[in-house]
C-alpha cells in the first residue's frame, strides 16, 4: 500500500487539533478568555457530525489511496469537515453566549484552527494531486471557502467575536474591502503597463538590461513603509504647486503615494517574467519567422506575445499576490485598505480586530492567486500546454 | 534565377564574404558547400536581407533585392533552416499557412495549398493538419518546414544546412524526398551543407567555398573529376572516382540486353549468336519479359545447347534497378562477385545490362590531380 | 489564441495605434480618480472639511464627536480618523492634506525641541506656548482643550494597591525601596525616555533595576495593561496612559504622580489656519463639546470601544446626544 505521507500527516494534525481547546470565552474584549474543548460544549451528536468526515478520509486513505479519483474524494471530504467545524463553531458560539454580556467575546481556539488548518493541508494535497481533473480540482480548492463565506452571509456565525467586531463596523469593512481591492488592483495595473515595456526593451537593448533590473531589484530592497513614507513630502508640494493635479485628487497622504510606492514593488515580478519569456523563445523560431518576411509588429503580435503569454501571467499572479499583501502597510499612510483593522486591533490589544483584517487578506490573496491559476491555463496556447508543465 | 554580383560582407575588419560572384541558373540547384566559416551561410542570408552587403549587388529573378522592403522580399523567398523553427504554439497547417496569410490569400485557397503541401512532402493531410509541432518527429518536422518554405509558391528557395540536424535515415529519405519535389518544382535553389555526399547527391552546382570566395564552381561530375587546385582536391576525398559514380544513373550508361524465354531456347541463342558473336551474356525472361536466369555464352559454345549451361536466378533481389547509380552497380558487382548484371524494372523486366567495363570507362574521366 | 487572422501591415497599424492611445489616455485619465477619491468642492452647504485622527482609541472617538458635530452645524465632512501615526498625520495637516484634527498640549515638546522642558508641565503654559508656536510656524490653530489629562502614568494592580496601600507614586517608591515585588511592563521608549519612567525615578527617588522590568519593543499601553491584569509573566504594573479606558475594567489604579513629573498631555483640537479664517465659527462649536471631557468621561467612553468593542461614532454620538449637543 502505497503511504499517502501528505494526507496521513494532515489527519494528523487535525485529530491532534481534536485535544486542544475548541473556543475561549472572556467576558469583554481585554480580559483573559478561559477555553473550552469541544468535549465541553458539544452534545454528542454534534461530535460525531465534526468527527466523520475525518473518520471517512482515514477510510479513505487506508482503503483507495491507490485509485486515481482518490484525490478528488480526498479534496471533497476535506471541504466538508471544514464546513463542519464552521457549523459546530456557530451554533456552540451561540450557546456559550447565552447569559453573558453583551460585550462578552466567543472566539475559535487552537483546537477549531487547527481543525480547519488540517483540512486546508488535505485540500491543498488533493488539488495538487488531482492534475488530471483539470477544471474540477479547482472546485475542491474553493468550495470549502465559498460554503463559509455563504454561511457567513447567512449571519449564522453571528456570536462570534471577530464577526461582532465585524457587526460594529460593517460599513467601514465594505469601505476598507473596496479600498484594499481598488488599491492592489491598479497598483498592478499600472505595474503592467509601465513593466511591460521595460521587459522587452531590457530584452532588446542588452546594455539597459542591466540598469533596468538594477533599479527595479533595489526598490524591492526598500522597506515598504519606508517607501511609503519618502512620498509624502515630495508628493505634497507637487500637488501644492500643481492646482491641476489637486483638483484630480491627487495628494500627498492616501492613495497616490500609496499607490505609486505599491506599483513600484508590483513591478519587479512583471518585469523580470515579460524579459524573461522573451528570452526563452527558441531563436530559430525567430530566425524562421523574419526569414518568412513578418515585420516587427506582425513577430511580435503572432509569434512573440503568444509565446509569451504564459510566463507573463504568471509574473503578474505574483504580482498581485505581493501587492494584496502589501497594500495592508498602505493603511499607515492613511490610504485604507485591511491594514486600517490590523492596526487598529494592534492599539487596542484586540485580537479578533486584528484577525479581522487579516482574515480577509489572506482569503483575497489565495483566491486571487487561484483564479489567476486557472487564468494561465486557459490562456496558454494549445501547443505549449505540454511544454508549459515544465514553466508551472 | 539568382545572381550575385562582387558582393562583399563583413564582420569589423574580417570579410566573410569577399568580391564574390555568383549565378544560378533557373531551375537549378545550387549548393554551396566548404569548410566553417567559408562564408556559405552568410552568402544565402545576403538574398534574402537577413544580412546586408557592405558593397555588390544581388539580383532575383532580375530585380535587385534592394528595391523591395525586405519583408516583402522574403514572402516571396522561401527559407528553410537546420532547426526548423516551427511555431510551437500553432497548428501543422497554422504553420504553414503564415506566409499565405501575410499575403492576403482567401481562406479557402490556403487551406488547399495546405493539404497539396503536406501531400508533396509525404505527410497524410488528415493525419497532420491539426497536430502540433512537440507532437512531430524531427524528420516530420523538417518535412513541415519544407512545405511551409514553399507555401506560397516562390521561384526561389533558400536552405541552410536544412536536414543536418536529422538522422542519417530521416536525412537520406528527405534527400529523396527533396528530389522528387525539385524534379516536379524546378525551384531555382541555393542551398548550403556540410555534407559533401549530400551535395553531390542533390546538386546541379556546386560552388565550393573558402574564406569568403568560391574556389570552384561547376558540376559536381566535373569538380570529382577534374579538381581545380589542391584545396578542392583534397576537399573531394581520395574515392571521388567512386563518390562520382553516384552521380551517373545506370540508365544513361546500360547497353542493350538480350533476352529469350524458354520456348526460343536454344533458336534464339544461335540467332543472336550468328548476329552478334561477340555477345557474352543472355538473359532468360519468363512470359511477361521478367528475370528467370542467364546464360553464358561461352559455356554454351563448350558444352553445347543440352548441357546445363543456363543458371536460374533464385534470389528475388538479384539484378540492377533502373534508378540505381552506377556506385550502386559498382558495389553490387563487388558483392555478387560478377562483371556483368542486368538492370531491371520495376516488374523485374530486362531493359538493359552493364558491365564493369562501361564503370571504367565513366571511372577514366577522372584526372590524377588538379588541375593547375 | 492560436492563430491571428493577419490582415495587411497597414490595416493592423491603423488599428492599433489610436486603440493603445485611447486606453492610455483614458487610463491617466482615471488615475486620479482611483488616486485621490475624487473629492471635489461641494459648491452648497459648508466645507468640506477633512477631520482626521491618530490609530487610538482616543483618538477615533474624539475624531468622531468633531465629525458630528460639524456636520449637525451644517458642515459636510470627510472622514479620516485613525488614518496614521503622529508622524504622519502631521505632515498631512501641514501640507493641507487633512484640516483638522486632535492633538495633545504636551506634544508640542516634541514638535518645538528647542522649547524648556518644564514648560510643558505646567497646564497653562503648556497650552500657551504650543497655541502660539504653532500659529506662528505653521499657522495651525489651536482650540480650546479637554480638562483630561492623559499623560504618562504607571498603574498597579487593584490588589496590590489594597493590600499594600499603595495610593501615589510617593507611596510606591517606600513600596519598591522597602523591597516589594515589582514587574513593569514598559515600551522601549516609556523606560528610556528622560521624560519617561527616568524622570518618574529621580522625582520620587527609587530606581527600577533590569529584572523588575519587562520591556516590549513597539508596546502599547492595551497591552501593557492586559499583562498586568492577567499577571503574565509576574507582571504587576503597567505603563499607563492617563484615560485609557481599560484602567477600570482591568482591575489597574493608576498611581497619582502628586509631584508633577510628567508633562501635561490634554486633547485639543487643532485647525489648519486657512480652514479657520473661513470659518471661525468651528471654535465655538467644538469648544462647549471638549471643555466637558474629564478624566473620568474620556476613560469610560474609552471603555465602551476598548473594552466593550463598540464604534467610536456610536459611542461619541451616543455621548453628544446624552450632553445634548445633538438633538
Amino acid at each position: 500500500m502505497k503511504v499517502e505521507k501528505v494526507s496521513l500527516g494532515g489527519i494528523g494534525i487535525g485529530l491532534l487539533s481534536l485535544g486542544f481547546p475548541f473556543l475561549t470565552l472572556k467576558p469583554n474584549r481585554l480580559a483573559q478568555g478561559s477555553a473550552f474543548s469541544l468535549w465541553n460544549v458539544l452534545p454528542p451528536v454534534e461530535i460525531f457530525v465534526l468527527l466523520l468526515p475525518w473518520i471517512v478520509l482515514i477510510a479513505l486513505v487506508l482503503i483507495i489511496s491507490e485509485r486515481p479519483f482518490y484525490p478528488l474524494l480526498v479534496g471533497v471530504v476535506a471541504n466538508v469537515a471544514v464546513l463542519t467545524v464552521f457549523l459546530l463553531v456557530g451554533r456552540s458560539a451561540e450557546r456559550l453566549m447565552i447569559g453573558q454580556e453583551p460585550f462578552a467575546r466567543v472566539s475559535m481556539s487552537f483546537g477549531s484552527w487547527g481543525l480547519v488548518g488540517a483540512s486546508y493541508i488535505l485540500i491543498i494535497d488533493a488539488f495538487q494531486k488531482a492534475r488530471a481533473y483539470r477544471p474540477g480540482r479547482f472546485l475542491i480548492a474553493f468550495s470549502g471557502l465559498l460554503a463559509v463565506l455563504l454561511l457567513l452571509s447567512t449571519g449564522y456565525l453571528k456570536e462570534l467575536s471577530i464577526l461582532k467586531e465585524y457587526a460594529v463596523r460593517k460599513d467601514r469593512f465594505l469601505l476598507e474591502l473596496g479600498k484594499h481591492v481598488t488599491l492592489s488592483g491598479v497598483a498592478v495595473l499600472l505595474a503592467v503597463v509601465i513593466g511591460t515595456p521595460l521587459g522587452v526593451l531590457a530584452f532588446r537593448r542588452r546594455l539597459l538590461e542591466r540598469p533596468i533590473f538594477f533599479v527595479v531589484n533595489s526598490i524591492q530592497t526598500i522597506p515598504s513603509l519606508a517607501l511609503f513614507g519618502i512620498m509624502i513630502a515630495p508628493l505634497s508640494v507637487l500637488s501644492y504647486k500643481v492646482p491641476f493635479l489637486r483638483e484630480m485628487g491627487v495628494k500627498g497622504i492616501g492613495s497616490t503615494p500609496a499607490l505609486i510606492a505599491l506599483t513600484l514593488y508590483a513591478l519587479l515580478p512583471i518585469t523580470r517574467n515579460t524579459y524573461t519569456s522573451l528570452k526563452v523563445i527558441d531563436p530559430a523560431i525567430l530566425d524562421s519567422a523574419k526569414g518568412m518576411g513578418m515585420n516587427r509588429l506582425e513577430l511580435l503580435l503572432t509569434i512573440q506575445l503568444p509565446l509569451s503569454i504564459p510566463i507573463i501571467l504568471s509574473g503578474i499572479r505574483v504580482s498581485m499576490v505581493q501587492a494584496i499583501g502589501n497594500t495592508t502597510v498602505a493603511a499607515l499612510i492613511g490610504a485604507g485598505g485591511f491594514g486600517v483593522f490590523v492596526f487598529q486591533g494592534l492599539g487596542q490589544a484586540a485580537f479578533d480586530l486584528i484577525l479581522l483584517g487579516t482574515i480577509p487578506v489572506i482569503v483575497l490573496a489565495i483566491f486571487t492567486d487561484k483564479i489567476m491559476q486557472l487564468l494561465v491555463t486557459l490562456l496558454t496556447p494549445e501547443g505549449l500546454k505540454k511544454a508549459g508543465e515544465i514553466l508551472r | 534565377m539568382i545572381e550575385l554580383r562582387s558582393v562583399t560582407k563583413k564582420y569589423g575588419d574580417q570579410a566573410a564574404v569577399m568580391d564574390l560572384t555568383l549565378t544560378v541558373s533557373e531551375g537549378e540547384v545550387c549548393i554551396l558547400i566548404g569548410p566553417s566559416g567559408c562564408g556559405k551561410s552568410t552568402t544565402i542570408k545576403l538574398v534574402n536581407r537577413m544580412l546586408e552587403p557592405e558593397s555588390g549587388e544581388i539580383f532575383v529573378n532580375g530585380r535587385n533585392v534592394r528595391g523591395f522592403k525586405p519583408e516583402f522580399l522574403r514572402r516571396r523567398i522561401g527559407y528553410v533552416i537546420q532547426y526548423v523553427g516551427l511555431f510551437p504554439h500553432m497548428t501543422v497547417s497554422d504553420n504553414i499557412a503564415v506566409v499565405p496569410k501575410l499575403l492576403s490569400w482567401e481562406k479557402g485557397r490556403i487551406s488547399n495549398r495546405v493539404d497539396e503541401l503536406l501531400h508533396m512532402v509525404g505527410l497524410r493531410p488528415e493525419t497532420y493538419r491539426h497536430k502540433y509541432p512537440h507532437e512531430l518527429s524531427g524528420g516530420e518536422a523538417q518535412r513541415i518546414g519544407v512545405a511551409r518554405a514553399l507555401a506560397s509558391d516562390p521561384p526561389v528557395l533558400l536552405m541552410d544546412e536544412p536536414f543536418g540536424a536529422v538522422d542519417p535515415l530521416n536525412r537520406e529519405s528527405l534527400q529523396a524526398e527533396f528530389m522528387k519535389i525539385q524534379k516536379e518544382l524546378q525551384k531555382t535553389v541555393l542551398f548550403v551543407t556540410h555534407d559533401l555526399d549530400e551535395a553531390i547527391r542533390l546538386a546541379d552546382k556546386i560552388a565550393l567555398m573558402r574564406d569568403g570566395a568560391i574556389v570552384q564552381y561547376d558540376t559536381p561530375e566535373n569538380i570529382l573529376a577534374h579538381p581545380a587546385n589542391r584545396f578542392v582536391h583534397d576537399f573531394v576525398g581520395t574515392d571521388r572516382a567512386l563518390k562520382r559514380l553516384s552521380r551517373y544513373s545506370v540508365a544513361t550508361i546500360m547497353r542493350r540486353a538480350y533476352s529469350l524465354s524458354m520456348h526460343d531456347y536454344p533458336t534464339t541463342v544461335h540467332e543472336y549468336l550468328k548476329k552478334q558473336p561477340w555477345l557474352r551474356f543472355l538473359w532468360i525472361v519468363g512470359e511477361k519479359g521478367e528475370l528467370r536466369g542467364w546464360l553464358d555464352t561461352r559455356d554454351f559454345k563448350e558444352q553445347g545447347a543440352e548441357a546445363e549451361v543456363i543458371t536460374e536466378v533464385k534470389d528475388p533481389h538479384f539484378g540492377l534497378s533502373d534508378d540505381s547509380t552506377l556506385r550502386d552497380a559498382l558495389s553490387r558487382m563487388l558483392a555478387e562477385g560478377v562483371k556483368v548484371l542486368p538492370v531491371l524494372d520495376r516488374e523485374r523486366r530486362v531493359v538493359g545490362e552493364i558491365s564493369l567495363k562501361d564503370i571504367e570507362r565513366v571511372t577514366e574521366e577522372v584526372t590524377e590531380r588538379w588541375s593547375e | 489564441m492560436s492563430t491571428m487572422s493577419l490582415r495587411t501591415k497597414e490595416e493592423r497599424m491603423k488599428k492599433i495605434f489610436p486603440v493603445t492611445s485611447i486606453v492610455l489616455f483614458v487610463f491617466f485619465c482615471a488615475l486620479p480618480v482611483f488616486a485621490g477619491g475624487g473629492k471635489r468642492e461641494v459648491e452648497t452647504g459648508k466645507g468640506p472639511v477633512t477631520v482626521a485622527s491618530k490609530i487610538d482609541t482616543e483618538g477615533a472617538l474624539l475624531g468622531q464627536m468633531i465629525i458630528h458635530m460639524l456636520q449637525a452645524n451644517g458642515f459636510t465632512t470627510v472622514d479620516k480618523t485613525e488614518f496614521g501615526p503622529t508622524d504622519v498625520i502631521r505632515k498631512a495637516i501641514i501640507n493641507g492634506e487633512i484640516d483638522i484634527y486632535p492633538e495633545y498640549t504636551g506634544n508640542g515638546g516634541f514638535f518645538y525641541d528647542d522649547t524648556d522642558p518644564t514648560i510643558w508641565k505646567d497646564l497653562k503654559k503648556g497650552y500657551e506656548t504650543v497655541k502660539k508656536l504653532e500659529k506662528e510656524t505653521h499657522d495651525i490653530v489651536w482650540l480650546k482643550p479637554a480638562s483630561a489629562n492623559n499623560t504618562w502614568a504607571i498603574a498597579i494592580r487593584m490588589d496590590i494597591s489594597k493590600s499594600d496601600g499603595v495610593k501615589t507614586l510617593e507611596d510606591f517608591a517606600r513600596y519598591v525601596n522597602r523591597g516589594g515585588r515589582v514587574k513593569l511592563a514598559g515600551s522601549e521608549e516609556f523606560v528610556s525616555r528622560p521624560d519617561a519612567l527616568p524622570a518618574f525615578e529621580k522625582a520620587y527617588g527609587f530606581k527600577l533595576s533590569k529584572d523588575q522590568m519587562i520591556i516590549l519593543s513597539g508596546g502599547n499601553t492595551a497591552q501593557t495593561e492586559k499583562a498586568a491584569a492577567e499577571g503574565t509573566d509576574g507582571v504587576n504594573l503597567a505603563m499607563a496612559y492617563g484615560t485609557d479606558g481599560a484602567l477600570a475594567a482591568l482591575g489597574l489604579w493608576v498611581l497619582e504622580d502628586t509631584k508633577g513629573v510628567q508633562p501635561v498631555y490634554q486633547p485639543a483640537p487643532i485647525v489648519r489656519g486657512e480652514v479657520f479664517n473661513r470659518y471661525p465659527e468651528i471654535e465655538g462649536i467644538l469648544n462647549p463639546v471638549f471643555q466637558g471631557l474629564d478624566l473620568v468621561t474620556l476613560q469610560t467612553l474609552n471603555a465602551k470601544i476598548a473594552i466593550e468593542g463598540q464604534d467610536a461614532a456610536t459611542v461619541a454620538k451616543d455621548y453628544l446626544e446624552e450632553k445634548g449637543f445633538l438633538k
